[in-house]
């Protein structure tokens, strides 16, 4: 709980008015999830990841920068043949020679529909060898969790009496 | 973090992630320090914005190749340089102050090692 909390936080941050959520499909899968703590993912990239979304929270998404090497905005891409993810950010990390990126959607408006505060939304992510590309189809599987998510705002809910809250809020309601 | 169902999720994988007081506070003290350097950023390219200036000019002005600029306020760069966060500054018409202080004595009321307040 709070209570074992060494790094005082000394103001209240846009981490207050955003949230992090995760995507679940229609099965109940949590693909950013299963990203983020399965075997292909170390333990220390996750750890980078989850840095970088608290930071990305804390200042707010839509204003923290978007060209750093760890927080990326998506542009349309060069080639009509590739997947345009445009408009998706990425959490980035680079171990051992290979690239993770975890990709999100920035949703202002998720109280309209349900959730309790402005989201980022983790959809999912890629994991690829350096200076390569990953396959498209990992690209359109990234474009479908969006697709999806911004039709049916599904996200995954948790169970309550979580272990730690980075932070001292209101009683989850 | 405000606390509903949904974040409950990440919740639960910060705590799986981050098993000991050590480990949190580590992670802390890593989260605290993108945000300063994110905030500095974003407060530095404001000033160059509502100044009209752009990246090129202000680039000209501290005397650096604009990739320098751009790789410092895009954020491109790992590590932000001091010694070219004081020249953009000067070239802004700003100052940047910095103080250095102690930690309380309490282990809880911690500071986080860096924070940028706003102006």
């Amino acid at each position: 709980m709070g209570d074992d909390w060494s790094v005082a936080r000394t103001k209240r941050t846009q981490e207050d008015r955003w949230q992090p959520v995760f995507y679940e499909t229609a099965r109940g899968e949590r693909p950013a999830w299963g990203f983020l703590t399965g075997e292909k993912t170390p333990i220390d990239v996750r750890i980078e990841l989850l840095t970088t979304v608290r930071a990305v929270l804390q200042v707010g998404p839509p204003r923290f920068p978007t060209s750093t090497q760890r927080w990326r905005l998506m542009h349309k891409p060069a080639s009509k043949k590739e997947v345009d993810l445009s408009g998706i950010c990425e959490a980035r990390d680079k171990h051992s020679n290979k690239l993770y990126r975890l990709f999100c959607v920035i949703d202002r408006n998720a109280p309209a529909h349900g959730l309790a505060l402005p989201s980022l939304v983790l959809l999912g992510g890629v994991v690829k060898p350096a200076r390569t590309e990953a396959p498209q189809s990992e690209y359109r599987r990234i474009d479908r969790y969006r697709k999806d998510y911004q039709a049916t705002h599904r996200v995954a809910l948790g169970r309550g009496g979580a272990e730690w809250w980075p932070d001292v809020g209101p009683d989850m309601s | 973090m405000h606390k509903s169902k949904e974040s409950a999720v990440f919740a639960e994988l910060l705590a799986e992630s981050f098993p000991t007081v050590e480990d949190r506070a580590a992670h802390e003290r890593e989260v605290a320090k993108l945000v300063a350097f994110a905030e500095l950023l974003i407060a530095l390219d404001e000033v160059r914005a509502g100044s009209k200036i752009s990246k090129a000019e202000l680039a000209r002005r501290v005397g650096v190749k604009p990739s320098v600029i751009s790789r410092l306020l895009d954020g491109k760069g790992r590590n932000v340089q001091l010694d070219t966060v004081a020249d953009v500054a000067d070239a802004l018409d700003v100052y940047i102050e910095m103080r250095v202080r102690p930690q309380p004595k309490g282990k809880r009321a911690r500071h986080a090692p860096i924070e940028v307040l706003a102006a």
